[in-house]
């Protein structure tokens, strides 16, 4: 069954891309924060998946 | 590979160009670096065009050598990625840089730290370069401090935003400017005053009310003065009054406020 037709697989490659564009996102503002030694934040997957729609 | 190569053989001499895309095909890891640059910043690559100047040879090597980098597109780039929802500016008015966190509220930042961003960049891009790509120049040349200092000089111009980007009335909210307490202020007329015929609101009673807003906000005290010459055109505007200083409560004369204006008792949010 492909990503297309199964709902489980679909949320989990968009789960998956919403990672790693956070994580990208957090790499570049981390160096413009006062505060550069924070440890990266950490999104739940329902947090995440938000978060990517904000950015369509 | 000297510099006489870039006289004798200016047809190896190249820009980024986009790949023409083929239908049902993967998009490629990039393989120079301008496609990586292009990859991530394609807007800034539209308007301010190749990355860098690329010196590409033709024998069996198809070595890449980096010959010169375009300021301008690299100054654009720390304008952020607007597909992250990053948006980075100079704000003329005060000489200081902000960024938009990810709670869409902008925070200040330092020429220093756009610098290692910009660093940080083409070392990541040299990292992810196959082994025919000369990185002498991404490692070394172009992120020296010079040309660091350059790239963010230069994107004071390319990424100034007007004086009314942060007004009160603006999308663009940051931390720690007047605006807040403008926005805070408006806020205050809009949902915590009333029209009240008869009613007396005393300036004091107002103030009072508005720098427990304030402290409740985390947000630096204001002075009755400021605090006055910012909601009376507010109120003005909503209720059709003027600030008087000749009204009568309890029997004082002389009281400052204003007439058939009422101070509701539920804070806002």
């Amino acid at each position: 069954m492909s990503t297309e037709t199964n709902p489980y697989l679909r949320r989990l490659e968009e789960t998956s891309e919403a990672k790693k564009k956070w994580a990208e996102s957090e790499w570049l503002l981390n160096f413009l924060r006062s505060d550069t030694g924070q440890k990266p934040r950490i999104l739940k997957d329902e947090e995440l998946l938000e978060w990517d729609q904000t950015l369509h | 590979m000297g510099p006489d190569i870039t006289l004798t053989r200016p047809h190896n001499l190249k820009l980024y160009q986009p790949e023409p895309f083929m239908m049902g095909q993967e998009p490629q890891q990039p393989e120079t670096p301008n496609r990586w640059f292009a990859l991530r910043y394609k807007e800034q690559v539209e308007v301010y065009g190749s990355p860098f100047l690329e010196l590409e040879e033709s024998d069996s090597s198809a070595q890449v050598l980096l010959v010169s980098i375009n300021i301008d597109f690299f100054a654009s780039v720390l304008g952020g990625r607007r597909d992250l929802g990053h948006h980075i500016i100079y704000f003329e008015q005060d000489m200081a840089w902000y960024y938009k966190d990810t709670d869409n509220i902008f925070k200040p930042t330092t020429a220093d730290k756009l610098a290692n961003q910009y660093r940080a960049l083409l070392m990541k891009c040299a990292s992810e370069m196959p082994a025919n790509v000369d990185k002498l120049n991404l490692f070394h040349e172009f992120r020296s401090d010079k040309t660091a200092r350059a790239v963010v000089n230069r994107a004071k111009s390319v990424l100034a935003a007007s004086s009314d980007f942060f007004n009160a009335t603006s999308p663009h909210q940051r931390i720690r400017g007047i605006e807040l307490h403008e926005r805070l202020a408006r806020k205050f007329v809009d949902e915590l005053l009333s029209a009240d015929p008869g009613n007396i609101l005393m300036l004091q009673d107002a103030y009072l009310a508005f720098s427990s807003l304030l402290k409740q906000r985390e947000l630096e005290p204001l002075k009755r003065s400021d605090f006055k010459a910012m909601v009376v055109p507010y109120i003005k505007d909503e209720f059709n009054v003027a600030l008087r200083n000749d009204l009568v409560v309890d029997g004082r004369q002389g009281v400052r406020g204003w007439k058939n204006v009422a101070l509701n008792q539920t804070v806002p949010s």
